[in-house]
């Protein structure tokens, strides 16, 4: 159980990070729904799943969050990507493309003909 | 470098709680606000679009709690919820946690209190020696006794044949006029052979210790080396101080090193402050004899070598005492020597302390036991109220194990609480083994709170712990839930199972507070019984103090005109009854019981040897003074002078022994080269302890056998020691430079005399009174607590029509049956304890139905209302209500 979460949240972690790289500063709603709008809605996440890993980034010091007020006049973070956060998402993104070009490639192994 | 932001920040959040919630709260608002607003954009209704929004967010309380773990580190949040609910729990029954707190906190208190004395006479009694539990000291024995002291000759001997020791050394304390230049004082120090640091592993922290050669040739090598406490209070740490003289007794010596600090010697609890070799003991010789020629006084240590027995340094000193009896020991048929380890040394305080710390320990460990059940049933007494909440919790799906450790984290509380409290108690009480120090000595243990101390405290803690809480917990857990659960539920009679630990509990309260009165009851009679047994002399209203000539540097005749005239000024004084000088202070712990050798005409020893005597030598008015019954002739007077016929008096002990059907008045005895003729008998007194037997006791005239330091009598018509400046101005008149000891009076001598059997009857009356308590309260508890759980069961029992007498009288006698079993457990450990301590309160006439009797009423009496107070309550209550009431 914990385990599928921290594959779902090291990918979501990713998520964030990239939008928040790309939109600037973004509350969490606004986060949450990018991601959905970027991913086609093939990605069904619970909204509440965002919450915690927008912690763990936090404490961890990737991003910073401002209190500001949302369209609808509520008050909410808005969070944004701190330098930190912008080495860490090259560097994640590197590892990220790696990976996927080691499981391509053994994908795109057929086995040795005889 | 993120790991540790990470870890930081989680350790941050476990403060703040309540502001994060109320952010993730807005947070959660505004999320959801959003979201519905976006579906209602999209085309839904209000009601719809909120609904979708619910769902797209998921599960609001899983969310908040995967924000939680992340945010503070789970674990201890749950140890700080734990702790936080117990303190919860403590505040709603503040009485019932105070009396555990309280109870656990004395138990564990005195015994790290008894485990600092057992340190401190046995664990590591003397610092500044390396492991010297090992050291095993050497005492002469006789057939009468043992604890005596070996000569030079015998040191000698053992040293050059021995073959199991890595070192052997002598040593002895003695007290000396120090002088630094400016002021004298008298000081404890040591007298010792010259590889006495070597052997104890003490090295200097100044200077250096004592070379070999310097203890090889009488006279030679005035050399003393200084305690740090000394080298610090008088000499104000003078980094210089190797090469400097000081005077012992006015003779010059050179200071060659400071000793480490913390070394007090090795003399069992008496503090020594220099030490000097052995070969200078004709120099502070109070009339320069040489004593390494003639006389016992010296003490013998050393250290086995790795691997030798302490049975195999007996037999090779059972040789050797063998050997030295056909040689310079011929004249001593009775000779022997008594090997024992450092706790059991008989010289010193250490060895008595020993006996002393281990029957208290025993006390001390019952006494956490009684707590422990204390606290045990107290809490599952609590656990019955509790069991509905513990229900509510299990259905909502907490963990049997979450509880657990929940209710493990609240006895872990109470014990810290105790912990805490119980250093108070041992602060309190540490130093109360200090009292035993005769009122004129200055006693040194090592009392100091160190690891070793520390360490059993919180091994005693965590035992504690497991011992009173797990069961509660356990038992706690135990509830059905179905059942406690159901409207007006309880059981209406306890478990059979519940029922048996119960009266388990009970019994064993009982019993160990029957011990506990017993064990007290035993010394505080063996106590009174020591105190009343006729001591043959009158100690109220006399001082007494000392003085040595010697230190002074008065010859023989000042000394003598010194001696009259004191006495005979001081005898003029309107406070001052009558005055004396002696050798020895009846019942006091040091000096005196010197034998010489004697022989009585017209009696004939069973050997044909001399007899060997206990000589002591007295002013005239010695008797007088002390209030000391003459029975046949006269006292010494002044008039008994060098060139009159030698005398000396004797004990009814000595005309019943030796001189019995005759008239011993003019018999003649030999006292070492001198024919004297016995002027007096006077009535036997006690000499050291009342229960020793009366052995014959000799007195000689100080008029004829002169003598250099004595002990000063002033019986006085007012308060002792206000009398006290008069006789030091009287003294100081006479010289100046006499040192004079402390003013002490004979009841304080006394009364030090039996500080041991006092602290003993004290120490453990005190606790038997706290091991009583507890046990009053422990069976209080027990039985309010099975009353409130068969509450209903007497309601239904009275409404069906059974008289309330009726009912009582059957919960009397089941607790009366308990308490009968508890008190015939108690009785056979009683027996037991007695059996264990007869060798130590030495009147077993004292081990007889009486207290056996008183002990046993005592604990009815404790029982009783412990019985009928829960007894009464249960029935004060209507009925009726205590159908209704849960």
């Amino acid at each position: 159980m914990r385990e599928k979460t921290d594959v779902q949240q090291g990918t979501l972690a990713l998520m964030v990070l990239k939008t928040l790289d790309v939109m600037g500063t973004l509350h969490g709603y606004g986060i949450a729904r990018r991601i959905e709008q970027i991913s086609d809605d093939l990605l069904a996440v619970n909204h509440g799943t965002l919450y915690p890993v927008l912690l763990k980034l936090e404490q961890e010091g990737s991003i910073s969050f401002e209190w500001g007020v949302s369209d609808n006049n509520r008050k909410a973070k808005f969070y944004s990507l701190t330098k930190n956060g912008r080495k860490q998402l090259a560097k994640e993104r590197q590892d990220w493309q790696q990976t996927a070009a080691i499981i391509e490639r053994f994908f795109a192994y057929q086995g040795d003909e005889k | 470098m993120r790991a540790l932001r990470l870890l930081w920040n989680r350790l941050a959040g476990l403060t703040s709680r309540s502001r994060r919630e109320s952010e993730l709260a807005s947070e959660f608002e505004n999320h959801l606000a959003c979201l519905t607003e976006d579906n209602i954009r999209a085309g839904m209704s209000a009601d719809q679009a909120r609904r979708a929004a619910a769902l797209k967010f998921g599960a609001f309380e899983s969310a908040k709690e995967g924000y939680r773990d992340q945010w503070g580190i789970p674990s201890v949040e749950t140890v700080i919820q734990d702790v936080r609910f117990a303190l919860r729990s403590f505040a709603k029954r503040p009485g019932l946690y105070a009396v555990i707190v309280t109870s656990l906190a004395i138990g564990i208190g005195l015994n790290t209190t008894a485990f600092t004395w057992l340190k401190a006479v046995y664990l590591n009694p003397l610092p500044g020696v390396v492991d010297a539990r090992h050291l095993v000291s050497m005492n002469a024995s006789y057939p009468y006794g043992a604890g005596y002291s070996n000569s030079f000759a015998d040191f000698e001997y053992i040293r050059d044949h021995d073959h199991l020791l890595s070192g052997v050394f002598a040593h002895e304390t003695l007290q000396l006029a120090l002088t630094d230049g400016r002021s004298a004082q008298m000081t404890m120090g040591g007298i010792v052979s010259g590889n006495y640091f070597e052997v104890l592993g003490t090295t200097a922290e100044i200077g250096r210790t004592f070379r070999a050669d310097e203890d090889q040739v009488l006279d030679r090598n005035p050399v003393v080396i200084l305690s740090d406490r000394m080298w610090r209070n008088r000499f104000s740490a003078d980094s210089n101080i190797a090469g400097t003289d000081v005077q012992l007794n006015g003779n010059p010596f050179t200071v060659i090193g400071v000793a480490e600090p913390g070394f007090v010697g090795v003399y069992g609890g008496i503090r020594q402050d220099f030490w000097i070799p052995l070969h200078m003991a004709r120099a502070v010789d109070a009339e320069h004899h040489d004593t390494l020629a003639s006389g016992s006084w010296l003490q013998i240590m050393g250290r086995p070598k790795a691997g030798v027995s302490l049975a195999e340094v007996r037999s090779e000193m059972e040789l050797f005492a063998r050997q030295m009896r056909t040689l310079h020991r011929k004249s001593d048929s009775g000779y022997g020597l008594a090997v024992n380890p450092l706790h059991q040394a008989e010289r010193g305080f250490h060895s008595g302390l020993f006996e002393l710390v281990r029957i208290l320990g025993i006390v001390v460990v019952l006494l956490l036991l009684l707590a422990c059940s204390n606290a045990a049933s107290l809490l599952v007494g609590r656990a019955t109220e509790r069991s509905r909440e513990i229900s509510v919790r299990i259905s909502l799906g907490a963990g049997r194990s979450r509880i657990i450790r929940q209710l493990l984290t609240e006895s872990f509380l109470v014990t810290g609480i105790a912990c805490l409290l119980s250093l108070v108690v041992v602060f309190a009480t540490r130093s109360v083994l200090l009292l035993l120090a005769p009122p004129n000595l200055e006693l040194y243990l090592n009392l100091d709170i160190d690891w070793r101390v520390l360490f059993f405290l919180g091994s005693a803690a965590v035992l504690t712990t497991f011992l009173f809480g797990l069961w509660p917990a356990l038992e706690t857990l135990k509830v059905n839930v179905a059942d406690s659960l159901k409207e007006g539920s309880g059981n209406t009679t306890a478990s059979r199972r519940r029922n048996f630990w119960r009266k388990t509990l009970v019994i064993g309260q009982v019993a160990l507070a029957m011990t506990a009165l017993f064990a007290a009851g035993l010394f505080a009679a063996n106590f009174r019984e020591k105190l009343s047994v006729a001591r043959g002399f009158e100690s109220s209203r006399l001082l007494t103090t000392s003085i040595d000539l010697v230190a002074a540097g008065l010859n023989e005749n000042r000394g003598r005109t010194l001696y009259q005239q004191t006495a005979q000024n001081l005898e003029r004084s309107p406070q001052v009854s009558s005055v004396a000088w002696t050798t020895f202070l009846p019942m006091s712990g040091s000096g005196g019981g010197n034998r010489r050798a004697a022989e009585v005409r017209g009696y004939l020893t069973p050997d044909g040897k001399p007899l060997s005597l206990v000589v002591d030598t007295v002013s005239p008015g010695y008797l007088k003074t002390l209030g000391i019954a003459l029975v046949l002739g006269r006292e010494f007077t002044w008039a008994d002078t060098q060139n009159s016929a030698p005398a000396l008096l004797v004990n009814e002990e000595f005309v019943k022994e030796y001189l019995p059907k005759t008239n011993p008045l003019g018999a003649q005895v030999r006292i070492g080269d001198t024919w004297r003729m016995i002027v007096g008998v006077h009535r036997n007194y006690v000499y050291r302890d009342p229960s020793w037997g009366q052995s014959p006791t000799v007195l000689l005239p100080l008029t004829q056998d002169y003598t250099g330091s004595a002990i000063l009598l002033v019986r006085t018509k007012t308060e002792p020691l206000q009398v006290g400046s008069q006789v030091r101005n009287q003294i100081n008149s006479f010289d100046r430079n006499i040192p004079i000891g402390t003013f002490i009076t004979m009841d304080q001598n006394v009364s030090s005399h039996f500080a041991m059997d006092e602290l003993a009857a004290g120490a453990l009356g005190t606790f038997a009174l706290i091991a009583a308590a507890l046990a009053a309260m422990g069976i209080y508890a027990v039985l309010a607590a099975y009353m409130n759980q068969r509450r209903r069961e007497f309601g239904i029992r009275v409404a069906l029509g059974a008289s309330p007498a009726k009912v009582t009288n059957q919960v009397l006698r089941e607790s009366a049956r308990v308490v009968i079993v508890g008190s015939a457990v108690g009785l056979l450990l009683s027996a037991g304890v007695g059996k264990l301590l007869a060798s130590v309160i030495l009147l077993p006439s004292l081990l007889n139905w009486r207290l056996y009797l008183a002990t046993t009423i005592a604990i009815g009496l404790i029982a009783a209302p412990s019985t009928l107070i829960p007894a009464r309550r249960a029935f004060a209550l209507d009925p009726l209500v205590a159908l209704r009431s849960e």
